[in-house]
């Protein structure tokens, strides 16, 4: 099977590269991470039984005309990494495709990615980094009438590792432009509507469960000058539970969300403020699927709306959206919003200086929702819009300045809250203050260094942290860095996570190399972030497009 | 290890073709669907950046380059166009950070990871620059200073 697999894959590439000498062009990308694990006692990590891991991944696409075909080949040797879908083994054909697009027609066979709306009603999407790849494998048809209506059809079903869900999904989305209907440009004006369908067979079930689950989502957004809007209700059909693999069909729950985004700017200043409810809206290819560690057969996005920190104590406390039911921890959904607000201080002025001085403010407060559960019927009931618990609040206020031709700093301050037994199911409340401190020098004949000092202070939970990070940069394309992240507060055990590793760039090409312990979280180095799980050992990555 | 080398060797033999511009839908700022394609049909220089809100060195590119962009378009007729990677989690954030940061930019959102895809980007930033129409440069990684380098590259 593999053998075949390789065979037919390389019998493609041929293909391509002859016709490729025709007309049409050729392109595609590699990229390989490779990880060694190694036993840490202080961590308690003990290196599992393949300790040596590769995950590879080749895709090319060959276009010519109207017409675009590709194929993605991975490889996980012998297994995916620690954190990832253990189904990732091996190797195979993953994804292929074929597309024909002309004028306003585009008609996509095989696997596809797709989004509607905000993606609160359905997105298909790949992440490397979270493992997670639920592209469609079906028919998908666009149409566009008159540049005022986008018209989306869909059908098939969705990709579980090297396989594929045996339900099937059908979807429809459209997305109508009344700004040109109506023929105004002082206005932007745009609504949109979807439907998506699971059908999953329960004929061999005793109970009279629905085989068909449908999502809705209707939405609407403005903008007139500097001024935008835009809302979204999204409809979740009555569905069985699932907690822990078991089934739970006596009481059925519906769901919805409500999200309200409003922003104002103008040259030098921008505000934006999101409003969102959500209650049981996640939604899984397969009900046996629901509350997988995997995100596998995720049907549609509900992304936890805070600021994306991009420093390494920062994202120690990340806030995750809340949108299941659990009558065990007493949760059924969110409801909050976050505020941001950019602001650049000119030039010359007495907080610009010289140089200009840019802000940026967040602000975001999550609680639940103030329920009242019957355990015995296992009902609840709950209110719209006042607060339950409060789940996680982050302020943070971060300053950028250029002190002078080759100085430039970042200050960043961030407070936290956050409800670790509620969102965690275990642990203390978290409070947080982290304090970031970010130089970068410019030295001569291209050399730069930078240098990153983090302080993360909490009486509770792991107590307090240090962090340091030092990068030299040779020029553009050699990098090398240290760094060391200590728990110093922990009575425990007081423990250093120090990294070490060195970055390569050439054009399309990139490669890295780092050593030491990490906890999960972004790693920034070298100008780029990645998503790092935890671990310890050595760890190799390549990428190359062409 | 033998599949690494074969893969190896497949890169070697297609030769490393040059890219084209593909065929892939942005979305704009007001929520309006383009075509890619459409938006590089100039013969001046053009910078195709890829960031997002939540990627400090992009920013820290992004601010470099705004304080010598008055000076390039004047001197090249350059065009930078920014084309983030946000999702629908950080999507609203971009008009009120490219109108804070005062960015004088064209800003767009690879809304459905078509470009991505196309380009194979694996991380950010990564930034594309085109000349009449043909893909003349690649780089990925920000490091301070770099924004020097791409001057000599649209002025080449």
């Amino acid at each position: 099977m593999k053998k075949k697999s390789i065979i037919l894959f390389v019998g493609f590439l041929m293909t391509i590269n002859v016709q490729a000498q025709f007309n049409g062009h050729f392109s595609g990308g590699y990229e390989a991470y490779m990880q060694y694990y190694q036993d840490d006692s202080p961590t308690n990590f003990l290196a599992p039984q393949d300790k040596l891991r590769s995950m590879q991944y080749f895709n090319a696409q060959y276009q010519t005309g109207s017409f675009n075909m590709g194929i993605q080949y991975e490889a996980y040797l012998p297994q995916a990494f620690l954190g990832y879908n253990p189904a990732l083994s091996g190797t195979g054909i993953a994804t292929y495709f074929a597309r024909y697009k002309k004028d306003n027609l585009d008609i996509t066979a095989g696997y596809f990615y797709e989004q509607f709306g905000s993606g609160l009603v359905f997105r298909t999407w790949q992440d490397r980094q979270l493992g997670i790849d639920n592209a469609v494998k079906g028919l998908r048809v666009k149409y566009r009438f008159n540049d005022v209506v986008d018209l989306t059809v869909l059908t098939g079903n969705q990709r579980l590792a090297f396989e594929t869900t045996p339900t099937t999904l059908y979807a429809a989305n459209t997305d109508i432009n009344i700004d040109k209907l109506i023929k105004t440009k002082s206005l932007g004006f745009k609504t949109g509507f979807s439907y998506v369908a699971r059908y999953e067979d329960v004929s061999n079930t005793n109970s009279d469960l629905p085989s068909v689950v449908g999502l809705y989502s209707s939405r609407i957004g403005l903008t007139k000058g500097n001024f935008t809007a835009d809302f979204e209700y999204v409809y979740k059909e009555s569905d069985s539970r699932t907690v822990n693999h078991v089934l739970l069909d006596q009481v059925l729950f519906d769901g919805d969300a409500w999200l309200f985004n409003m922003g104002y700017s103008q040259r030098g200043l921008g505000i934006n403020a999101t409003f969102r409810r959500l209650e049981n809206i996640q939604m899984y290819s397969m009900r046996q699927l629901e509350g997988n560690s995997y995100n596998s057969g995720v049907i549609n996005f509900v992304p936890g709306l805070t600021k994306q920190h991009d420093f390494s104590l920062a994202n120690i406390y990340v806030y995750q959206a809340q949108s299941g039911i659990s009558f065990g921890e007493e949760k059924v959904g969110e409801i909050g919003g976050q505020i941001d607000v950019f602001y650049t201080f000119k030039r010359k002025t007495v907080l610009g200086g010289k140089y200009g001085t840019k802000l940026a403010f967040n602000f975001s407060r999550w609680n639940g929702l103030n329920t009242v559960f019957d355990i015995q019927k296992q009902i609840y009931t709950t209110d719209f819009f006042k607060p339950g618990e409060l789940y996680f609040q982050d302020i943070n206020i971060e300053i950028r300045k250029k002190l002078s031709k080759r100085l430039k700093t970042v200050a960043s301050y961030i407070n936290l809250k956050y409800n670790k037994p509620k969102l965690e199911g275990e642990g203390e409340f978290v409070n947080a203050q982290i304090a970031v401190l970010d130089f970068e020098l410019k030295l001569a004949k291209k050399r730069s260094t930078r240098l990153e000092l983090q302080h993360l202070s909490t009486p509770d939970d792991w107590k307090n942290w240090a962090a340091v990070l030092f990068e030299y940069n040779f020029n553009h394309n050699i990098n090398v860095y240290a760094g060391d992240m200590y728990n110093y507060g922990n009575e425990v055990e007081k423990l250093h996570y120090f990294n070490v590793g060195a970055t390569y760039n050439k054009s399309a090409m990139r490669l890295s190399l780092n050593y030491g312990r990490q906890r999960g979280g972004l790693l920034c180095v070298g100008g780029v972030c990645r998503y790092v799980p935890a671990n310890k050992g050595l760890t190799m990555s390549m990428s190359v497009s062409f | 290890m033998k599949k690494f080398i074969l893969f190896i060797s497949l890169l070697v033999s297609l030769g490393l073709t040059a890219q084209e511009i593909p065929d892939a839908g942005v979305e704009d700022m007001s929520g309006n669907k383009l075509n890619f394609k459409d938006l590089i049909n100039t013969d001046k220089p053009i910078i195709v950046s890829f960031w997002a809100t939540w990627c400090v060195p992009c920013i820290n590119e992004l601010d470099a380059i705004s304080e010598v962009y008055p000076d390039w378009q004047e001197e090249t007729g350059v065009k930078l166009i920014a084309i983030s990677r946000d999702d629908e989690r950080t999507a609203k954030r971009i008009k009120a950070l490219v109108n804070g940061r005062a960015w004088e930019y064209e800003i767009y959102r690879d809304y459905n990871d078509d470009l991505k895809r196309a380009f194979n980007i694996a991380s950010i930033p990564y930034m594309i620059i085109i000349n009449n129409g043909k893909i003349v440069a690649t780089r990925s990684g920000y490091t301070p200073g770099s924004e020097d380098e791409i001057y000599e590259l649209i002025t080449e």
